[in-house]
């Protein structure tokens, strides 16, 4: 393989030009793994969803926002998961290389999914702020699939708040007809191979429990997690739809970036597990029709 | 403008072709055929990830090929910071009628630290002068020396084993 060198040429019979020949005579027949375009590609496309969520960085190392890439990857979006970062951030065009997103029930416009979610908060709990929206800043909030609110919580006379997350993305991104590679093989399964469903999957070592949830056949469907840091606790649930996957997640602040730093605004999350899983599951994410 | 499909067949024309060179290296960079793949799976996520960076380089394997190293290098100074080794797993097996060779060279390369396999590999497998392989490393041209002197005296001693029925008559050098 001599392509750059421009030193003078070893000696025969010197130790450099041996190692030369024993290299070149070692791995001459060594092969490559016969999937290796479709393997990189996968994870090039995996490695580009989390670049392009930078700022969802520190959440997710601190165990949050498991499924933060999904919304903002279908929609070729901007870096956002919290609210700050939403107010900063306008979403983006569509990037050439980006993998083609199908439409379905995840694009439910935010306004639409903040009335929902006030439709079936569990008794007690409130919104107490709906968080940017597409339009409520000059650079506008998220358009569809993503909400960041506040809730309250009656407790003793006094309204105790807490954020609450809703995103909805779809669990494939479409198929790209590869020759040598296959489509299936070039598909993108976002969440199941992220380690979005898995435990501790993608979760940070904050995470103080983690179950995965199965279908009837044993395949995961979503995962439930708790992470605590500092006085901070953070509820999380992510559930697969058929095609799409519903992501919620509830803190004990109002911060917009949930962190140990972040100043804590009552004991607990204003949501229990059940309740944010109640709010997850109902079917009036997935009845959305674009 | 090239879409996605048109960006993703060129990638993987590119994998395809590059693959079994930059494979290579990553093999004898790492001495392990899993990590090996590892890292050249980790390379070429970032090489899609800038994809019109590499594809408008004037040699795309060249440059992805120093995604390689550095990716190597980056991850045994992580590695060394976090973990605690215990043993490089060994190619116990390959594809190859006879393996006896690369086997012994593997096992050759895995006695030196990764630093100055990096610099045998660039010297005596890519065939870069000593001043390329100071620059590509952030070394002085007198460390590669030094570096590639006790590596070549470590690697004769390594393989003197098959010296004689592969390559060199006996005493040759």
């Amino acid at each position: 393989m001599s392509t750059h060198r421009t030193d003078a040429a070893p000696l025969p019979g010197s130790d450099e030009a041996y190692v030369r020949t024993v290299i070149e005579a070692a791995m001459a027949d060594a092969r490559p793994p016969l999937d290796l375009p479709g393997a990189a590609l996968a994870r090039g496309r995996r490695l580009r969803a989390r670049r392009r969520v930078t700022v969802a960085a520190a959440a997710v190392a601190a165990g949050l926002a498991v499924g933060a890439a999904g919304p903002w990857l279908a929609a070729g979006g901007g870096a956002a998961t919290r609210s700050s970062d939403l107010v900063a951030t306008q979403p983006a065009a569509p990037e050439p290389g980006l993998p083609q997103t199908p439409s379905g029930w995840w694009d439910m416009p935010a306004n639409e999914m903040v009335e929902t979610l006030t439709g079936i908060l569990p008794d007690g709990v409130i919104l107490t702020a709906t968080g940017p929206l597409a339009g409520d800043t000059e650079q506008g909030g998220p358009a569809h699939g993503f909400i960041n609110s506040t809730l309250g919580v009656s407790a003793g006379g006094e309204v105790a708040t807490g954020n609450v997350n809703i995103m909805m993305w779809p669990a494939r991104t479409a198929p790209v007809a590869l020759e040598g590679v296959g489509a299936e093989e070039a598909t993108f399964e976002v969440g199941v191979q992220d380690g979005w469903l898995t435990c501790p999957g993608d979760l940070g070592p904050s995470t103080t429990s983690c179950t995965e949830i199965r279908g009837p056949g044993g395949e995961r469907t979503g995962r439930r997690s708790t992470t605590v840091m500092g006085d901070v606790r953070i509820v999380e649930v992510v559930v697969v739809f058929g095609d799409g996957i519903v992501y919620g997640a509830t803190a004990n602040t109002d911060d917009d970036k949930w962190g140990a730093e972040s100043p804590i605004t009552a004991p607990r999350p204003p949501l229990t597990m059940a309740q944010l899983e109640a709010i997850v599951r109902d079917q009036v994410w997935t009845s959305y029709q674009p | 403008m090239r879409g996605s499909t048109g960006v993703d067949e060129e990638f993987t024309s590119f994998v395809a072709s590059a693959s079994p060179q930059l494979h290579r290296k990553a093999w004898l960079l790492t001495t392990s055929s899993v990590a090996a793949e590892d890292l050249l799976q980790t390379a070429l996520a970032k090489a899609y990830v800038h994809w019109r960076r590499v594809s408008a380089a004037d040699d795309p394997t060249a440059y992805v090929s120093g995604i390689v190293l550095k990716t190597f290098l980056s991850d045994r100074r992580r590695r060394s910071s976090t973990e605690v080794a215990v043993a490089e797993v060994d190619d116990v097996s390959t594809e190859d009628d006879d393996p006896a060779l690369r086997l012994t060279l593997l096992a050759a390369l895995r006695t030196l630290a990764p630093l100055d396999r990096a610099v045998v590999v660039l010297r005596y497998w890519e065939d870069r002068s000593v001043e390329e392989t100071a620059r590509t490393l952030h070394l002085s041209s007198a460390a590669v020396k030094n570096r590639s002197l006790r590596a070549l005296a470590t690697l004769r001693t390594q393989l003197d084993d098959v010296r004689d029925p592969f390559l060199l008559p006996k005493g040759s050098r």
